[in-house]
């Protein structure tokens, strides 16, 4: 007991009782800092993006910190129970906390950063990689749609794969995957709906599965893809989420990239929005609320574009609103990188289809 | 019976414990046996225990050699297997959606294990080349083997085999074992579950903090939602906040491994850069790391790979493999010394090396000392789970017991892993400690194998002996080479000398047996006796 009482590092002036104290002496290096950081550090840190209704100021990143709101900690934790918000803190954490305000023993903690690939891309780099992925036009559901339905149609054999395009315009081929007379191989299932209701109508598709030719040559439907449009017929729409392609295609198709993407249409101003990204070549952008005139061959004039490094982190480009494609990078950390201007006209070729 | 048996061992002989305390080290054949089967998972050599008798090395010196073995690296996939539970027998895909492997049912076991273990070979690499343990966080490198290596977008050598080190070719940035598709198959997130469900698996195995263990309260919950809205939930409510003011900022990292279906193949196999600037958007949050702010996958790696937590972490869930139990509060100091290690040296081997040093990882029986809660709570006999039997056995008897592609030993769709006191990843998350009647319905049937074949290779057959050494089919009971012969099984078997009775037992029993049969058929009954000895089956 003696020894417990001489482990405690500051003398216990508060109710916190000095029975609490642990040995070894629970210590802010080994246990302290972990706790403050696990339970209140998305709400009290002073690096936090988002404080959630914490005060401002009242944050636990460092000994000292914990220290000057001792009182407080005590009374809204281990008294109250009014934090952490929501709760959830287990006994033998209220029993270490109670040790580490008694008499538990500082230290200096950690400090970390997050650290980020130094980016590989100078501007000219960073066009070459969007003229990469924009190569091939924007994914669309249609594109896709139109030569699946070419395709399933041409060598179902009406046993494989089973289901046939009729409604609900579904095929299903068993996960073993089954081989049609004409010799191609399809494995895995599409489901597709029709709907029409107040808001207009859409089709819409799911995927989990390919098929491949006697070169193989693979159809990949691999997610969710929609189209549709307003009453009106006004605003025509898409999304293609997932993996969609046929090898033996064209344009964005031969890819079988990897999307995430929706675009809208207002036929009355001919400009199509793009939110979302793919990649192909190699190469990933995403397009944030990028606006493209496909009628007028414009350039894009509002929106963001972003490019990847290869490291894993973007380069962010807003467009200028001058309709010149242009627009200063930024790195993720930061680092500006110049004036970078889009090639865009294969994008708009192919969204012209939908401006008609 | 079995119980009582291995009541006996606890309270048997041992080395004397330091004063006061409660538990009493193994002697120290026995704890080099127990550092063998942990770090190697293969008994010690005659030669091993012999050196060690002689004064030519210590327990500890064989430790460290143990830990140079290249048998660690294998032992630490299955050891890390039972913290990380990838080495399950399902996936949300099958097998057999691959065409090459549609008509192959011997590819399940091989296929599910080549996905399941990647994040375990990649950390075994990490920790048996002493590279820094954070690099299993930031590593631009993965490990495949010859059932998934070709078929995902990685740089697998045509035509290779075995496990090798792979790079991916989709654009994953380097996050070490948070860039596996190992991993991720593993713990996969739903579509609409935004990898919440994967984020609260990377606190639970590297920072262990488990959100799904937090005690929050939902009556409270009840009267708090105003809005049946469940991501506006996430974002006001309190008791939701509790857990997702720190969870939903941490899972805007993972959305190039989120699926747009999570059964397509294409989907789940490869990596989608695209995606990544959704995380943020769909969970309406910014990026941060319990308050830090961060930058994609590798920004988040390198915050978990800094933070005091991932150290201590691996101690503690180190602590608790080689224990063979849970960690609680009372373990503190000891898993201090080990955190303690790991700072000072930020590797596996250091962390390792503290544990078995430790008082609890010796331990071998009680002492008087020892209260209620320390009885209760100490494992201080481990029992062989099926894994740790199946690689003893292999080594000690070249036994593989496989069927059909099945390792019977490792698995449950077709073998006895979990009857075997295992871990499936699933429903049973940490081996058994304590013996049960399929534990030894198993541990018999692999006994009576593993004897088969050693006989039948070694006696019967024209194999190098391994096992039986001193003696031939011409020696009986009462000779010198008989007499040799169990005392090396003895040692080799149990890591204990042979006492007279028990050599007078053994060859009574080989006795009864070689007159009806024949001198190998008599080794075979007898082997198959001593293997299931919870001597043997004990450590
Ligand atoms: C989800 C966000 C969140 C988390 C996590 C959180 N807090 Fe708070 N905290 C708040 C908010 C919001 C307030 C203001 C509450 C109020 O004024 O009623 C607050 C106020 C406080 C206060 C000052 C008010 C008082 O009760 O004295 C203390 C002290 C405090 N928190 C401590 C903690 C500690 C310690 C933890 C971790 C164990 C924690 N909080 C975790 C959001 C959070």
């Amino acid at each position: 007991m003696l020894v417990l009482l001489l482990g405690c590092a500051t003398p216990v002036d508060s109710g916190v009782d000095s029975a609490a104290c642990a040995d070894p002496a629970v210590t802010w290096d080994g246990w302290g800092q972990g706790f403050f950081v696990t339970w209140c550090g998305a709400c009290h840190s002073a690096t936090t993006p988002d404080r959630r209704g914490a005060p401002p100021g009242l944050d636990f990143d460092t000994w000292e910190e914990v220290q000057a709101h001792r009182d407080e900690i005590e009374r809204s934790v281990l008294t109250e129970a009014s934090m952490p918000v929501g709760g959830g803190l287990a006994a033998d954490d209220l029993t270490q906390l109670q040790a580490l305000l008694a008499c538990g023993e500082g230290g200096d903690g950690t400090t970390s950063t997050a650290q980020l690939p130094s980016p590989a891309l100078d501007a000219t780099g960073i066009e070459a990689a969007a003229a990469t992925a924009f190569a091939g036009g924007v994914p669309l559901a249609t594109d896709y749609w139109s030569v699946y339905l070419e395709l399933v149609l041409g060598h179902s054999d009406g046993m494989c794969p089973a289901g046939g395009l009729g409604a609900p315009y579904a095929i299903h081929a068993p996960m073993v995957g089954c081989t049609t007379e004409d010799g191609w191989y399809f494995s895995g299932l599409t489901l597709r709906e029709t709907t029409e209701d107040a808001d207009g109508w859409s089709e819409w598709m799911l995927g989990d599965g390919w098929a491949h030719d006697l070169e193989d040559h693979r159809l990949v439907f691999g997610g969710e893809i929609e189209w549709g449009a307003d009453t009106s017929g006004a605003h025509p729409w898409q999304t293609v989420d997932g993996t969609w392609g046929w090898e033996a295609g064209e344009g964005w198709l031969a890819e079988v990239p990897s999307v995430s993407l929706a675009t809208e249409a207002d036929l009355a101003t001919g400009v199509v929005t793009v939110t979302g990204g793919w990649t192909t070549g190699g190469e990933s952008v995403f397009l944030d609320g990028v606006d493209f005139a496909p009628r007028a061959d414009d350039a894009p004039s509002h929106g963001t574009l972003s490019v990847r490094d290869p490291g894993g982190a973007w380069y962010t480009v807003p467009l200028r609103e001058d309709g010149s494609g242009c627009g200063p990078a930024t790195y993720a950390d930061g680092t500006a990188l110049g004036e970078v201007c889009f090639d865009t006209a294969p994008l708009a070729a192919s969204l012209a289809g939908i401006v008609p | 019976m079995i119980l009582l048996l291995f009541a006996a061992c606890a309270t048997g002989d041992s080395a004397a414990p330091a004063p006061g305390s409660a538990l009493a080290p193994l002697p120290d054949e026995r704890l080099a046996r127990r550092m063998s089967l942990d770090l190697r998972g293969v008994l010690p050599t005659n030669t091993e225990l012999d050196a060690l008798a002689a004064g030519d090395t210590t327990v500890n010196g064989l430790r460290d050699a143990f830990l140079d073995d290249p048998r660690f690296e294998e032992r630490l996939v299955q050891l890390l297997g039972q913290a990380w539970r990838t080495q399950v027998d399902e996936f949300l895909v099958n097998y057999y959606e691959y065409a090459a492997y549609a008509a192959r049912p011997d590819a399940e076991y091989p296929f599910e294990r080549g996905v399941g273990e990647e994040p375990l070979r990649l950390a075994a690499r990490v920790a048996a080349s002493d590279a820094p343990w954070p690099e299993i966080l930031t590593a631009d490198w993965s490990m495949a083997d010859e059932w998934t290596g070709p078929l995902w977008p990685t740089d697998y050598p045509a035509g290779g085999t075995g496990w090798q080190v792979v790079h991916y070719t989709d654009g994953r940035p380097a996050a070490g074992i948070l860039a596996t598709n190992g991993l991720w198959w593993r713990y996969f997130s739903t579509v609409s579950n935004f990898n919440r469900g994967r984020t609260a698996a990377i606190a639970r195995l590297l920072l262990c903090e488990d959100y799904v263990a937090r005690n929050v309260s939902v009556v409270g919950f009840a009267s708090e939602t105003d809005t049946t809205d469940v991501e506006d939930n996430l974002r006001t409510n309190p008791y939701c906040l509790g857990c997702h003011s720190s969870l939903d900022p941490m899972a805007t990292a993972l959305f190039g491994f989120w699926p747009a279906n999570e059964y397509s193949l294409d989907e789940i196999e490869s990596y989608h850069p695209e995606r990544e600037p959704l995380g943020p958007v769909l969970l309406d949050v910014e990026p941060a790391f319990y308050g830090q702010p961060f930058d994609g996958l590798p920004g988040l790696a390198s915050l978990i790979a800094q933070d005091p937590r991932f150290g201590a972490c691996a101690a503690e869930t180190f602590a608790g493999l080689l224990w063979r139990r849970p960690v609680t509060l009372e373990d503190r100091a000891e898993v201090d010394d080990a955190t303690a290690a790991y700072d000072a040296d930020p590797r596996l081997k250091p962390v390792l090396r503290a544990l078995t040093d430790g008082e609890r990882y010796r331990a071998g029986a009680f002492t008087s000392a020892a209260d209620d809660a320390t009885l209760t709570r100490e494992q201080v006999v481990r029992m062989l789970d099926a894994p740790l039997l199946a690689s003893a056995l292999e080594d000690l008897t070249g036994l593989d017991w496989t069927w059909t592609g099945f390792s019977q030993l490792r698995n449950d769709t077709w073998g006895y892993r979990l009857l075997g006191g295992g871990v499936d990843g699933f429903y049973q998350t940490r081996s058994q400690s304590i013996p049960g009647m399929t534990w030894l319905l198993v541990e018999r049937r692999a006994a009576e194998s593993a004897a088969a074949w050693a006989a039948d290779h070694e006696l019967r057959g024209t194999d190098t002996p391994v096992l039986f050494t001193a003696v031939t089919v011409d020696d009986s009971p009462g000779s010198e080479a008989f007499r040799a012969q169990l005392t090396l099984l003895s040692h080799r078997l149990y890591g204990e000398a042979p006492d007279d009775a028990w050599i007078a037992d053994v060859e009574a029993l080989w006795g009864a047996t070689a007159p009806s049969t024949d001198a190998a058929t008599a080794w075979e009954t007898t082997l198959a006796a001593l293997l299931q000895d919870p001597r043997f089956t004990s450590y």
